[in-house]
């Protein structure tokens, strides 16, 4: 089977191009195809393209949902265990705290017994921005839901998990 | 560090509903997959967005630039960027086009095919690590859902 993009692109691209690359041939992906790592990377696009234009909509940039969600559900945690929990390192979460503190939607307050950590708790106005994204959430959950089915989801959710803990 | 490594630490995490999500294990996943994908190709200095390139044009010489950007999903305006990046280093060069640099062929050079084909056999090395304990069916019907979710459309 070849792998192709399907959907908006297709078209949308062919809409762009003119007459000259009308007689254009598919492009061919060769082994790439068949790589478990490039087709991640094509679904984990597509999909974060769809959530986001969700979350625009309620003013936020997709990849804040789960750090608010994470200190929402686990009030008073660590940059350190965020970071771990959320599979990223430090240096790409301290901007993403510093836009959330900014915009008074987190709370950082030093520890007593070390000044170098802080504390992580959502303030009100935090609060309500989750539970606005957790509703962009179900409804793009909802999506995927429809695509994978509901006899393969546990399945394919079992294998993602098992990607992401045991490379 | 060791200490918060520890499974009481891991315990008392609550992922809220996050942890079932296809969307948010797929991110997971990428994540994981992409770190070790840098790893990987870091002694090369090729990133992955790099080597989608390469490995696509090997298969298609003498594509768009526009084409190769909507096959892969990569921004415009980063593309141009990666593009002059892999034209300095020699690896492929701009055949002009009629108008503009946009429209121009791109080809890989002898130089570009080489290092294609040593990618290859990393990114082989790379692919039994993300698949390892994977059995064939698993691994087909995982490529399967991928793809499906692949062609989601953004509304």
């Amino acid at each position: 089977m070849l792998f192709r993009r399907r959907g908006r692109n297709l078209p949308r691209k062919r809409q762009h191009h003119d007459v000259a690359s009308e007689s254009a041939e598919p492009i061919r992906y060769g082994a790439l195809e068949h790589w478990v790592g490039f087709n991640l990377r094509m679904a984990q696009a597509a999909t974060f393209a769809a959530f986001s234009r969700l979350s625009k909509e309620v003013g936020v940039r997709p990849g804040r949902f789960a750090t608010l969600m994470l200190i929402g559900r686990n009030p008073g945690i660590s940059q350190t265990a965020l970071s771990r929990a959320n599979g990223r390192d430090k240096s790409t979460l301290t901007p993403v705290l510093e836009d959330l503190v900014q915009r008074g939607l987190v709370r950082r307050k030093r520890t007593n017994n070390d000044r170098r950590a802080y504390r992580l708790t959502l303030t009100p106005a935090g609060r309500k921005l989750l539970r606005q994204l957790t509703a962009c959430a179900r409804r793009h959950e909802h999506k995927l839901d429809r695509i994978i089915g509901p006899r393969d989801r546990a399945r394919f959710v079992t294998i993602l998990r098992r990607i992401a803990t045991e490379i | 560090m060791s200490s918060d490594r520890s499974p009481r630490a891991r315990r008392h995490l609550d992922l809220g509903f996050l942890g079932g999500l296809i969307g948010y294990s797929l991110r997971r996943a990428q994540l994981a997959v992409y770190q070790d994908f840098f790893r990987t190709f870091a002694p090369v200095g090729i990133r992955p967005a790099q080597f989608a390139v390469l490995a696509v044009l090997a298969r298609n010489p003498g594509l768009k630039q526009t084409e190769i950007a909507a096959a892969l999903g990569i921004k415009r305006t980063n593309f141009v960027g990666l593009v002059d990046t892999l034209e300095k280093r020699g690896l492929l060069e701009r055949r002009a086009g009629q108008r503009d640099r946009r429209s121009s062929a791109i080809h890989l050079t002898e130089a570009g095919r080489r290092l294609v084909r040593r990618l290859r056999r990393m990114v082989a090395l790379h692919e039994r690590r993300i698949t390892a304990g994977f059995d064939t069916t698993e691994r087909r019907q995982l490529l399967a859902m991928l793809q499906r979710l692949a062609s989601t459309s953004p509304t």
